[in-house]
């Protein structure tokens, strides 16, 4: 059912869905799959690692994201569980059987569980793995997606049929509705950045209690959340030194002005987010008319293309 | 299925240590026991002399007794087993007169294990005598054959009956068993220089002829010089001890075998035209430790490492090397006693320790006060502790709730049980918290956060003290507070959020993982840069899905029971650690486990380093699963 329903939404973007299906098992990216994959859980650390390396990919990361929300996960996955896991639920059943009640749990619950086979628990457990995995894909498809993946996002939140209507909507509002930037470079190593990015109504960001991540062209780092300095109100200043990828080091200054709604309008129109970002020594000689860009503030981010001034 | 994976990688027992702990204890008693097999191996025949003084204990009539005797014993030993056979001529004389010579046969069955052992029998002699002995092995694993102890014969004599005590030494007259290598120095009076010394006994006969080699070395190279190093002799060792040979170049030697039969020290004279002389001492290749293991579970395998002063041969004349956390890898200990195959002596810095895990009991940490001698370190293992888990429903989903923590806990409680954790995960309390949904998003289902379970959040007041308290919500929000539908699960510190809404419903093994949480166990990998090294994608503690055949390491168990941040110890688990808000320390007012001692565990990675970190590395594993990369073997 998932499926179908992926394919139609493909299909209405005209997109070579059979295509994209039948390669989707093995070809989308490394980085795509471990953005997919269901975690247990995960640590702030972790999650500020898989954000870094999505803005990083930025639009390149987008396709793989969609293949792997038509897809689902790859066989060798689901039969993994369906193989891997039955002999686990025959035991948990065996140790219910003999001591559930025993132990207080209670017996509606038990025959609940005995009565399956360990089969059909084990298939339960890669049907909630297909649905997780297909929800990271359309979470992290979020801020980097472009007028395709918007799209798909777009369709799934407004289709009330689809279980994945909720995922859609908390991944657009969790994200920028758009962003708009560009950037001068007087000199070599120098360059000067501006955007803006609309929130959405009723998400509000804080730059001095998050992580902040920034992407500038194939430079990212993060500034750990304590960083920012409120500089009047509403605005936030960073300033100092981060190492580049690779060696070296940088000077930036970022600056956040967070523009709230008036009242009035808060429940239609969120907060504006202002970002100007100076660095130098960083070379930006290999973007000589566009550099992609990215932000993310506690799990509130997008991504664009600034276009040189 | 975790326990059966247990089953299935255990090994059998390590046949070369069975066989090497038989080996080294026989090898003082024949010259070729090292090159034999174990199994019936006849070790020594002679006389037992037996001597003492008779107590009159019965006092009923007029035997004033005083005994004497003399025994002809045999001595055998096969599977273990030792049989002592014996005739004893008992003289037995009363001030009334003599009572006469009896002579009486007994027999001794008596497990044989180790030096130190106490060997007892009771046998009926004849219609009114029974006669017990109590024989205290002295130096029996070290070579010499002096034993100790007691003959008790209790007699009909006369008008009465009497108990007459004899006490030893009972001394079996055979041959020491000093073959082998032994190793030491020498001191050249004539030449004023000092060298060492490699003895080697080649082979010892019943009657005591012995042969063998004797290999001088000066600091620079042989003695005398060029060459050779090596001299044979051929002589004779008394069951006294004495030892009498004459070697190449006409030395004479002598020299006496210590009481415990670990060191002989004698001189040398060389006669004309080179005199020579001097005096040696040599001492025996050390004897191998062991283990004792009480209130293990039979048939259950053991495994273990050991941490100390690996001793060289010719120890104490070479320097003893400090090893850190030897593995011995797992047996069944069926007899309780685990050969070490090595010689262990403390170190003066590091730990001297023994760590030994195994099924259905709490790891057992043993400091070690390792001699030259062959030690025996006890082991005794303590029952489980029950950690107690109050599961809470705060979802609008109480079936699915239910199905979730159930499941969960079941699979919780297998796999910390299969994986020699010694932690019972049980059940205290299963219950719901009314009013959900909470904090309700837009599809009317409870969000819930660590901070609504902190003391001053919206469930603190459900807390239950010294319990590991878990809330089964429907969407788990994340340390900013923003719903998070794909987050299974969740360590607080002290307490735990599963998801069971259908879209991010917790498997059957996310319970286990953040208990492991709480157990001051972190992550073993990320999404991004993948496991850790010496570890897989399938650790229990590997945070993506799917976790087939999910298992915790030894380094890991470590962790959980001996980290001071386990909540085992009182502590909070590693949730501070992994950027999560709220950590609820001290929960546990009485520490489950109250046994020292605890460590400061460093957090992951970590690498072998001198001197040795308080606790293993994490990935360190005993039981051969995993990848088998970790660095620390």
């Amino acid at each position: 059912m998932n499926r179908k329903h992926s394919s139609l939404i493909i299909a209405l973007l005209g997109l070579s869905l059979c295509g994209e299906h039948v390669r989707a098992q093995t070809a989308i990216s490394p980085l795509a799959q471990s953005l997919v994959t269901p975690s247990t859980d995960m640590t702030a650390e972790e999650s500020q690692l898989l954000f870094e390396n999505l803005l990083l990919a930025g639009s390149t990361a987008e396709a793989d994201l969609i293949t792997a929300f038509n897809s689902g996960p790859p066989v060798g996955d689901l039969s993994s569980i369906a193989s891997g896991t039955a002999t686990d639920y025959a035991a948990i059943q065996a140790w219910l059987t003999t001591s559930g009640t025993s132990k207080g749990f209670d017996a509606d619950t038990i025959s609940s569980i005995v009565s399956q086979t360990p089969k059909q628990l084990a298939q339960a457990e890669a049907n909630s793995y297909t649905f997780r995995y297909q929800s990271n894909a359309l979470t992290f498809l979020a801020p980097i997606a472009g007028p395709t993946g918007k799209a798909l996002l777009a369709s799934i939140a407004a289709d009330p049929r689809s279980p994945f209507q909720p995922i859609a909507k908390a991944a657009i509002v969790s994200n920028f509705r758009n962003l708009w930037a560009a950037y001068e470079a007087p000199t070599s190593n120098n360059f000067g950045l501006q955007a803006v990015a609309p929130l959405s109504p009723g998400v509000a960001v804080n730059p001095v209690s998050t992580d902040t991540i920034v992407r500038v062209g194939s430079f990212v780092t993060v500034i750990p959340a304590g960083s920012f300095v409120p500089k009047g109100r509403d605005s936030y200043v960073f300033s100092g030194s981060v190492n580049l990828p690779g060696g070296g080091a940088a000077n930036f200054t970022v600056e956040i002005v967070v523009v709230n709604p008036v009242p009035a309008y808060a429940k239609q129109i969120g907060q504006v987010l202002l970002i100007g970002v100076k660095g130098s020594g960083v070379n930006m000689s290999s973007f000589p008319s566009s550099v992609e860009v990215g932000f993310m503030l506690g799990g509130v981010g997008g991504t664009g293309t600034a276009l040189r001034l | 299925m975790k326990h059966f994976a247990r089953m299935r990688r255990l090994r059998p027992p390590l046949v070369g240590l069975t066989i090497a702990s038989c080996i080294s204890f026989l090898g003082p008693f024949t010259a070729s026991a090292q090159s034999q097999p174990p199994q019936s191996i006849t070790i020594a025949s002679g006389s037992l002399s037996v001597s003492g003084t008779a107590l009159d204990q019965g006092d009923l009539g007029p035997c004033e007794v005083s005994v004497s005797g003399t025994a002809n014993a045999a001595i055998t030993m096969a599977g273990g087993m030792l049989t002592l056979t014996a005739q004893l001529t008992v003289n037995e004389i009363t001030t009334n007169g003599s009572c006469g010579n009896s002579v009486r046969t007994y027999g001794v069955n008596i497990p044989l294990t180790q030096a130190g052992n106490t060997l007892s029998g009771n046998q009926p002699l004849d219609s009114v005598e029974t006669l017990s002995a109590q024989l205290q092995i002295q130096s029996m694993s070290s070579g010499a054959s002096l034993f100790t102890g007691t003959l008790s014969d209790n007699f009909q004599c006369c008008n009465g009956n009497y108990s007459l005590n004899m006490s030893g030494p009972i001394t079996l007259n055979g041959p020491p068993g000093i073959a082998g290598t032994w190793s030491g120095t020498f001191q050249d009076a004539t030449y004023s220089a000092t060298g060492r010394a490699d003895w080697v006994v080649q082979s010892e006969s019943a009657l005591g002829a012995i042969n063998g080699t004797f290999a001088w070395y000066w600091p620079a190279g042989c003695a005398p010089s060029p060459s050779p190093c090596t001299y044979t002799w051929t002589g004779t060792i008394d069951q006294a001890g004495a030892i009498n040979y004459t070697g190449q170049g006409g030395y004479v030697y002598t020299a006496q075998l210590s009481l415990d039969g670990n060191t002989v020290s004698g001189n040398f004279n060389a006669p004309p035209p080179f005199p020579d002389s001097g005096t040696w001492t040599v001492f025996r290749t050390p004897q191998n430790d062991q283990l004792s293991i009480t209130n293990s579970d039979p048939g259950q395998f053991v495994a273990a490492y050991v941490s100390g002063d690996l001793i060289c041969s010719g120890y104490p004349q070479c320097l003893a090397t400090y090893v850190s956390r030897q593995d011995l890898l797992p047996v069944v200990a069926s007899s309780g006693i685990i050969g070490l195959n090595q010689n262990y002596v403390s170190d003066p810095s590091f730990p001297n320790e023994v760590v030994a895990f195994s099924q259905n009991h709490l790891p057992q940490y043993v400091l070690s006060n390792w001699t030259p001698a062959a030690d025996t370190v006890a082991v005794p293992f303590a029952p489980p502790v029950v950690l107690p888990v109050a599961l809470w429903n705060v979802s609008t989903t109480p079936m699915a709730a239910r199905q979730v923590a159930t499941i969960g806990l079941a699979y919780a409680h297998i796999l910390y049980q299969s994986e020699a954790t010694g932690i019972d995960i049980e059940p205290s309390l299963i219950t719901g918290i009314q009013g959900a949904p909470f904090h309700a998003n837009a599809s009317g289902q409870s969000v819930v956060g660590c901070e609504d379970v902190a003391p001053s959040g919206l469930f603190g007041s459900y807390n239950l003290v010294n319990t590991l308290n878990v809330y089964i919500t429907d969407v788990i929000a994340d340390d900013n507070g923003k719903p998070s539908p794909t987050t299974a699960g969740m360590s607080c510190g002290g307490a735990i959020i599963l998801s069971a809404a259908h879209s991010s419903q917790a498997n059957r093994a996310d319970l286990a993982h953040e208990i492991g949480h709480e157990l001051a166990l972190e992550h073993t990998g990320d999404k991004i840069n993948g496991p850790f090294i010496g570890f897989d994608s399938h650790n229990l503690m590997y945070p993506t899905e799917p976790l087939i055949n999910p298992y915790l390491t030894t380094g890991q168990v470590f962790r959980v029971v001996f980290d001071k941040r386990s909540l085992l110890n009182g502590g909070g688990g590693v949730s501070a650690l992994l950027g999560y808000p709220v950590s609820l320390p001290g929960i546990f007012t009485v520490p489950l486990r109250s046994r020292p001692p605890t460590f400061s565990c460093a957090p992951l990675p970590v690498s072998p380093s001198t001197p040795p970190l308080a606790c293993p590395m994490t990935c360190k594993d005993l039981w051969g699963i995993g990848p088998k990369t970790c660095p620390e073997k």
